[in-house]
């Protein structure tokens, strides 16, 4: 299982990819922003994607938007990790085809919890 | 004849002392109305006398704000930046921690396999010590070994609490730095105080500009703009319930996408923010 992880804060990054480790995934590849993350999607191969929605340059939602167009990368599955949780986010999200969705501040349990959901959703396509 | 011409000038003259009554009754009116209006002119004079010093104080004060202003969300991102350091530290620190517990990890379960083989080969030396009866001297020396074998092993039996120390400390480990989240939403926070001190700075500038007060060379104010939420918040059990509402819409959201239909969002169906 190869994970792309996404997210500006240098901190929350880090965060990710070691809680990840610790759940059982070693293989953990970082991203810090939408643009950078669409690069190491198209150039390796990628099981699940966790972003944030908050970024410059691009943010998780139009990375979302950009996955969904191309064919090579529209079935990866990809998991929301935001402090935003307004009705209107999680809509737009869920029509982009975003699986799963995480608020920030997590714990390892409900990372783990929505990884396997969007996971499932991903073999069960 | 004459008679007429009298009678025709005399009209045209009390015509024009008419006119002329109506325009010194005019002019009293008028001399009337200055007379009330002086006061207010007055005042207006006074008021004008008195603003004009006040606006320009304001407008230095406004000009004193202003560029301190660019110091101030400068001041912001060095607060940002600090703390990110700080929590990179940390960071390092909690892997140094992990790498350090799973190093004795690995000690305590070499240690337990050391224990399960000390207790084997004390059991093979009664073993033996037994096989020989006719033998005392070799049988004292045999159950020697066997106490020298148990006393090892028990002195390692002190370490087998270890294991649960490890993994209390791990845990502890990961629930440092699942609070080091905190960061990246402070981070949030003061990108947002931080956008907001610009707006108003702007607003200010527009101000003073309308005042004629044209713009002083202050700090530069291209500095990297960090995206934000700004109703993010470090509180896990308000994350918690957060994301309890935002399962249920989620769920409900791929239930109406698994029948074929785009996402619809109910009539009622509530915000998924119940902060
Ligand atoms: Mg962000």
């Amino acid at each position: 299982m190869r994970f792309l992880a996404v997210d500006d804060s240098p901190t929350m990054l880090r965060i990710i990819v070691n809680t990840l480790q610790r759940l059982g995934y070693p293989e953990v590849d970082g991203a810090s922003d939408g643009v950078e993350a669409l690069e190491k999607l198209r150039r390796g191969d990628y099981d699940l994607v966790i972003t944030d929605w908050n970024m410059p340059h691009m943010t998780g939602l139009e990375l979302l938007q950009e996955m969904r167009r191309d064919p090579r990368l529209k079935d990866i599955p990809v998991l929301m990790v935001t402090t935003r949780s307004v009705k209107e986010d999680i809509v737009q999200a869920v029509k982009l085809g975003a699986c799963s969705y995480v608020v920030k501040p997590f714990t390892p349990q409900i990372l783990k919890e929505k990884i396997d959901q969007a996971l499932s959703v991903a073999t069960g396509r | 004849m004459q008679e007429d011409t009298v009678r025709r000038e005399a009209a045209v003259t009390r015509q024009h002392l008419e006119l002329l009554l109506k325009r010194v009754a005019e002019v009293r009116a008028l001399f009337i109305l200055v007379e009330r209006i002086t006061p207010f002119v007055e005042d207006l004079v006074e008021f004008v006398y008195d603003v004009g010093p006040m606006l320009l104080n304001a407008s230095k004060a406004l000009r004193e704000t202003s560029l301190k202003m660019p110091k101030a969300s400068r001041q912001l991102d060095d607060v940002t930046h600090a703390t990110e350091v700080a929590t990179t530290q940390v960071l390092d620190r909690v892997d140094d921690i992990l790498h350090h517990l799973e190093v004795l990890r690995s000690a305590v379960d070499e240690w337990s396999r050391t224990r399960r083989s000390l207790a084997r080969a004390r059991r093979r030396a009664r073993r033996l010590a037994r096989q020989f009866p006719e033998n005392p001297a070799l049988q004292e020396e045999l159950e020697e070994i066997a106490s020298e074998l148990t006393r090892a092993a028990g002195s390692l039996r002190q370490w087998r609490n270890l294991d649960r120390v490890i993994e209390s400390s791990q845990e502890c480990s990961y629930e440092i730095m699942s609070a080091l989240q905190v960061q990246d939403i402070t981070a949030q926070q003061l990108a947002a105080a931080r956008d907001l001190i610009d707006k108003v700075h702007t607003r200010i500038e527009e101000l003073l500009r309308q005042l004629g007060d044209e713009e002083e060379e202050g700090e530069d104010r291209t500095q990297t703009r960090r995206s934000y939420d700004p109703d993010a918040k470090f509180d896990f059990s308000i994350s918690t319930m957060r994301q309890e509402h935002v399962d249920r819409l989620l769920e409900s959201l791929l239930r109406d996408r698994a029948y074929g239909g785009e996402p619809v969002v109910r009539e009622g169906a509530k915000t998924a923010d119940p902060a």
